[in-house]
């Protein structure tokens, strides 16, 4: 009904943002460079010409997709951390599929996707049944899955099974590269703007209508927005808490799938493939508030000044492209910090909560 | 394996455990206090750049050391103040360290050392003992981190403040009902957790390789995060793990380079997975329970139930 | 003599709420008093004034004839006055010893003198008689081992005042008794004691003068000594609110209407006690419903009785159900109930006898370790809270954030919440979802129907009122006709007219044909709407009263039960 209240939440990622850029101006003033030059420089790398565009669009691409990892279980109350090993078993799997499943053509990419976003499912699902059933909290086991999924690959299937036979007759270290109709289609005749973009937009649509338009997405909601009301209500907490980390385990999955398919490292997984797109994600979910159209846009903006940040080691700029990471850093300490920030927040509490003489401050004690 | 390669496989665990243990002795401290430190690998970085940052400016190892620790005690600052001051949550602040540590040490290895590529030249190292046929043994971060958890674990045990911090952990509102503040005593952790990790960062360049490369400390705060895990929380523990993690590099290292025979069968990747896989098993109760402390991450409202 | 501790016209409100009114008392060495009062009288409100947790608005405070000011716990820790809580506050890892001592630790040298702290805690634990191996781990202690640490903290801290928060809420009967002989030992060596309870019996075997405090004022204070336990407790209620006469139970009912939608597995299930609960019982004075249970061993039988129909079972039926609490301790020990169709039965008892966990029970949120669970005579024992709410089993939650509403979602969206599978709520097989314009057409027409204001289906449940809040649970609990609702503390913080509405709401209910359980500690609450009341302690129905029966007689009931 008030529109303005629904997007209340994207406020202080916006504040925050423009805080950091405002930061970041007066730190390259400090050492004597431009601002207004690197701005203009990032522009014109980002979205100068289709070799610009087409940056930009593959780095959104990822980013949007791995930002939809962390923001969909967030919204159930999950943390999932584990973008980064789902965005290489997204890869991989891309990776081998591409190369081996060897389908009809028009079948084959689709195909291909859906693997690459099955791998990732299960491998986010691990996350979940280890809390739902053990109780490990995911931040710890996503973390360590991440790690594990980064030595399986780079130290066993790329460097083993997966890796090229070199029949090509030259040694480029990483798995062979897919087959020409599992890649996703270029847009433009030149650059790498591919259908990936819009395949990634899409979903970030289904994302959000998962959350806003189904009933599953109204039960994540509820366990993220109270987790003893979503039980009192009989909401499955454990299978839906899976759930939410096999579709965010997909999303990055479909990242990384995006990544090898779309042409961002020649088709192939390479060695020791280190983009950090799942890390990233983490951040665009946190600036882009934890909603699709937030993680859209954020991933967008950061999309573009990586893509741009080329530009700014221009002689006449005379920046580090480093530029946009720092920005994308001081941006996430200031949303974190944002209670120190802003001022009409939530105030300290005078009044003892709920009922009056009923509670000892430290009854309930433990934690 | 011959008796050889079992010492040099040993001097290459004493050269390559000390920066995971501090770190992980640092994780000890925060969690024991009830603060999830995600920044780990943050403050690593933090603490390797300025580490040799500090060597090459002053010429001196151990000033960078000291830099080191410093530019840690200060990325612990910043987590206390977001974690503590603002109450964000912990895993966000967390992440809001390492992500700044990124941006802000490539930036700066660029704008104030002028590094071609990513990699300083070389930087003075800590005083080693040369072992002949075995390679060099770092003897100052050997011997920090040998130390460095006993004293610890003799802090927590056997001092007031490591009671008070012991309990802080696990029941913050027992610890204010005795009249001490939790606030205090979870900066104090966090702080001292920025400046074990700076200092484990700082071995790195200092101790190790002689110089510092943009990839630091390429995923070895997340290591430290699994050796608090494995080690169940105590600094020894900790130390134990973080020996077992380097000691299951080592073996990968020394299979693949002279192996023969079923071992060497073994992919590297499954050598170096193992330490979290089996930090995971831990965690899951399949390997002997890992249980945190009762508080760990669970942010302090003086006046919430 | 001088009091050791005095409270000159003490008061402190919390918004408009007075929850200590103008107190004044005095307590002298080596004397028990003991505060009681019903839930909300401001008995603990006064003790954390006194411990520092809360700064009075007005009053003083004197220790030994000095006026002082106690600004928080350490405050209190200096001037001698000391508290053993009712939920501990103990580090469980930590010793006994080390529990003690911490925050005032013995030091030699830079290190913690820990020998020294087991020898003097040692030594307090043996002056005061109370066993404890300073040297265990505090989480392998029972309850009342635990409970010792605590008093021995207070104790080793010098404390010359201690006060005991409902201390004998967590204990065994055995326990208890060790505790209160602990109590008159420590008044005999000279410290001052106070001590909050319910219990009036305990009261009167340990207290020197009893205070009785209601609604936030101190309306009497009398000596233990032949005090007439009747007058105390009429003393305790609150007389200004006549209650109304309860709406008469409706006696015939659309009977079927409302029988839960069961499996078809479930009716054919060969298990007889389901089948025979059809047939004619006999009536006899315990009523219908008692008649066909088996008498469970702890013999509470008459706790049954139901003036529920002849024919039908009834809406709810508990057969000797145990049950654990969140700690792992037994909450219901082969409780035995039965909520006739048409029938509001309340539960009275002190806080922590199982009313919680009897709720949740019976909403399928606790798994019953022994006995069984019956809806409308189907066995329901082994099935979760979504099953059962599908079944026909409302649930007005004790607290509406944890259990409720979810404060983040609109009022539209918590109104679909456990039911948004279904339509109205849902559409399409394939492809489920949420039906906005349905959902919106229900939220606005339960909103009209429970008055909720505002009256925007979109709003975010936190923003609303806590009264508002409560109609919205309401609203999505009563508005499917259920079979059996579970109400918990469900007026707690509203004002009067919100509370006046959610009587109604149970009322009509009942009116309707669904058994409806009410949980409170206000008395009042439950006289004036439940037929029938029972009085749970210790996990156990320990008694049954009329709604008529007069405030003396309830009192008594609830605060002599254990």
């Amino acid at each position: 009904m008030n529109p303005r209240s629904r997007l209340a939440p994207l406020l202080p990622p916006l504040l925050a943002l423009a805080t950091a850029f405002a930061l970041c101006a007066v730190a390259i003033l400090a050492i004597g460079r431009s601002p207004a030059a690197a701005a203009a420089a990032l522009a014109e790398g980002a979205f100068d010409g289709p070799m610009a565009l087409g940056e930009t669009a593959l780095k959104a691409t990822a980013l949007v997709l791995t930002g939809l990892a962390v923001a969909l279980p967030y919204r159930a109350g999950l943390f999932n951390i584990g973008g980064q090993g789902q965005f290489l078993v997204g890869a991989i799997a891309a990776a081998w599929a591409g190369r081996t499943l060897g389908l009809p053509a028009p079948i084959e990419l689709p195909s291909v996707l859906l693997f690459a976003a099955a791998c990732g499912a299960a491998w986010g699902a691990l996350a979940g049944v280890l809390k739902a059933r053990r109780g490990v909290h995911e931040v710890i086991s996503t973390i360590l899955l991440n790690w594990i999924a980064l030595h399986l690959i780079d130290s066993w299937l790329v460097a083993g099974p997966l890796h090229a036979s070199g029949a090509s007759g030259f040694s480029h270290g990483g798995t062979e590269a897919v087959r020409a109709a599992a890649r996703l289609p270029l847009l433009l005749p030149e650059g790498r703007l591919s259908l990936g973009l819009p395949l990634a937009l899409a979903a970030a649509l289904l994302a959000w209508w998962i959350l806003a338009r189904t009933p599953f997405g109204l039960e994540l909601r509820a366990i993220g927005a109270s987790e003893p009301t979503a039980r009192a209500v009989g909401i499955p907490v454990p299978r839906r808490l899976v759930q939410a980390m096999a579709l965010g385990g997909a999303f990055a999955a479909l990242a990384g799938a995006a990544m090898i398919l779309g042409g961002g490292t020649d088709y192939r997984y390479p060695e020791n493939y280190r983009d950090p797109y799942g890390f990233d994600g983490i951040a665009i979910a946190l600036v882009g508030a934890g909603h699709p159209l937030g993680v859209v846009l954020a991933a967008g903006l950061f999309g573009a000044l990586r893509a741009g940040a080329i530009g700014l080691q221009d002689p006449t700029v005379g920046l580090h492209r480093s530029w946009p990471d720092i920005l994308e850093g001081v941006a996430v300490v200031l949303i974190a910090g944002q209670r120190l920030f802003v001022v009409s927040g939530p105030g300290r509490r005078s009044q003892p909560p709920s009922a009056p003489g009923e509670d000892l401050p430290e009854a309930g004690g433990g934690r | 394996m011959t008796h050889s390669t079992l010492a040099s496989l040993l001097v290459s665990i004493l050269a390559y455990a000390p920066p995971v243990a501090l770190a992980a002795l640092g994780g000890v401290l925060s969690e024991r206090a009830g603060v999830i430190n995600i920044g780990l690998e943050g403050m690593m970085r933090f603490g390797a750049f300025f580490g040799a940052w500090g060597a090459l400016a002053t010429g001196s190892a151990w000033w960078g050391l000291g830099a080191g620790a410093a530019a840690g005690l200060a990325s612990g600052a910043l987590l206390a103040a977001l974690a503590l001051w603002a109450r964000a949550d912990q895993i966000v602040a967390g992440v809001a360290v390492n992500l700044l540590a990124l941006g802000v040490v490539t930036f700066l290895l660029e704008w104030a050392l002028g590094a071609d590529g990513g990699i300083t030249g070389p930087v003075p190292m800590l005083p080693a003992l040369a072992l002949g046929p075995l390679g060099r043994l770092p003897a100052v971060a050997t011997g920090a981190m040998l130390l460095l958890p006993a004293a610890a674990g003799l802090f927590l045990r056997a001092t007031p403040w490591g009671l008070r911090w012991r309990a802080v952990g696990e029941n913050p509102r027992a610890v204010a009902a005795a009249g001490a503040s939790v606030v205090r005593l979870r900066g104090a952790a966090v702080l001292a957790s920025g400046a074990l990790a700076g200092l484990g960062g700082a071995l790195l360049p200092l101790a190790l390789l002689g110089r510092f490369e943009d990839r630091m400390p390429a995923g070895q705060g997340f290591i430290a995060l699994a050796a608090v895990v494995f080690g169940k929380w105590t600094p020894l523990g900790a130390l134990g793990a973080a020996i077992f993690f380097a000691g299951s590099e080592g073996l990968q290292i020394e299979l693949s380079s002279g192996g023969a025979g079923l071992a060497s069968s073994i992919p590297r990747g499954f050598f170096l997975a193992l330490p979290y896989l089996l930090t995971l098993l831990a965690l899951a109760g399949f390997v002997g329970k890992a249980v945190p402390p009762a508080a760990d991450g669970v942010p302090w409202d003086p006046e919430g139930r | 003599m001088e009091p050791v501790l005095q409270a000159v016209s003490l008061s402190r409100s919390f918004g408009p709420v007075a929850a200590c009114d103008r107190i004044s008392f005095s307590l002298q060495r080596g004397e028990v008093l003991a505060l009681v009062g019903e839930n909300g009288a401001g008995k603990t409100t006064l003790l954390s004034l006194l411990m520092g947790f809360y700064r009075p608005d007005g009053g003083e405070i004197r220790v030994d004839g000095e006026t002082v000011r106690i600004r928080g716990p350490a405050d209190a820790e200096a001037l001698g006055l000391g508290m053993v809580h009712q939920h501990f506050t103990l580090v469980p890892p930590l010793t006994a010893a080390e529990n003690v001592v911490l925050g005032r630790e013995p030091r030699r040298g830079p290190f913690l003198d820990r020998r020294r702290a087991e020898r003097e805690v040692a030594g307090v634990a043996r002056a005061s008689g109370l066993p404890v191996d300073p040297r265990a781990r505090v989480d392998g202690l029972s309850v009342g081992g635990r409970q010792r640490v605590e008093i021995l903290r207070v104790l080793w801290r010098g404390a010359r005042v201690v006060a005991f928060d409902e201390p004998t809420a967590a204990l065994s009967p055995g326990e208890a008794g060790g505790l209160l002989a602990t109590i008159r030992g420590l008044a005999r060596d000279g410290r001052a004691i106070l001590f909050v309870s319910h219990k009036l019996r305990e009261v009167a075997t340990v207290a020197d003068r009893i205070a009785i405090l209601r609604a936030g004022r101190l309306v009497a204070t009398l000596p233990a000594a032949g005090a007439d336990l009747d007058r105390v407790a009429a003393l305790m209620v609150v007389k200004e609110r006549p209650a109304p006469p309860p709406a008469a139970p409706s006696p015939r009912l659309r009977r079927g209407a409302a029988l839960p939608p069961s499996a078809p597995g479930e009716r054919g299930r060969p298990d007889g006690r389901g089948t025979s609960r059809g047939a004619p019982e006999a009536g006899g004075g315990r009523g219908a419903g008692a008649a066909s249970l088996p008498v469970p061993p702890g013999g509470e039988e008459e706790a049954a009785s139901a003036p529920s129909p002849r024919s039908a079972p009834p809406a709810l039926t508990l057969t000797s159900v145990s049950c654990l609490d969140a700690r792992g301790a037994p909450a219901l020990r082969a409780l035995s109930l039965a909520v006739g169709r048409g029938e509001i039965v309340g539960v009275a008892g002190v806080d922590g006898n199982g009313q919680r966990e009897l709720a949740e029970v019976a909403t399928g949120l606790r798994r019953a370790t022994g006995g069984r669970v019956e809806l409308a005579g189907h066995d329901v024992t082994l099935l979760g809270p979504g099953a059962l709410r599908a079944r026909g089993v409302a649930h007005i939650p004790e607290d509406r954030e944890r259990g409720g509403l979810c404060g983040a979602l609109s009022v539209a969206e918590n109104l679909a919440l456990g039911r948004a599978s279904s339509p109205p709520f849902c559409r399409g097989r394939w492809l489920p979802r949420l039906d906005r314009r349905a959902m919106d057409a229900v939220a606005s027409d339960l909103i009209r129907r429970f008055g909720v204001r505002p009256e925007d289906p979109d709003a975010r449940a936190a923003g609303l009122s806590g009264g508002n809040q409560q109609k919205v649970v309401l609203a999505r609990e009563l508005s499917g006709d259920p079979v059996v609702v579970v109400a918990v503390h469900p007026t707690r913080g509203l004002d009067l007219r919100a509370t006046a509405a959610v009587h109604d709401r149970l009322r009509e209910q009942a009116a309707r044909g669904a058994g409806v359980l009410i949980v409170s500690f206000d008395l009042d609450e439950l006289r004036a709407v439940a037929h029938r009341l029972v009085v749970l302690c210790g996990g156990r129905i320990a008694g049954e009263a009329a709604p008529a029966a007069t405030d003396a007689e309830l009192s008594r009931l609830i605060a002599g039960a254990a």
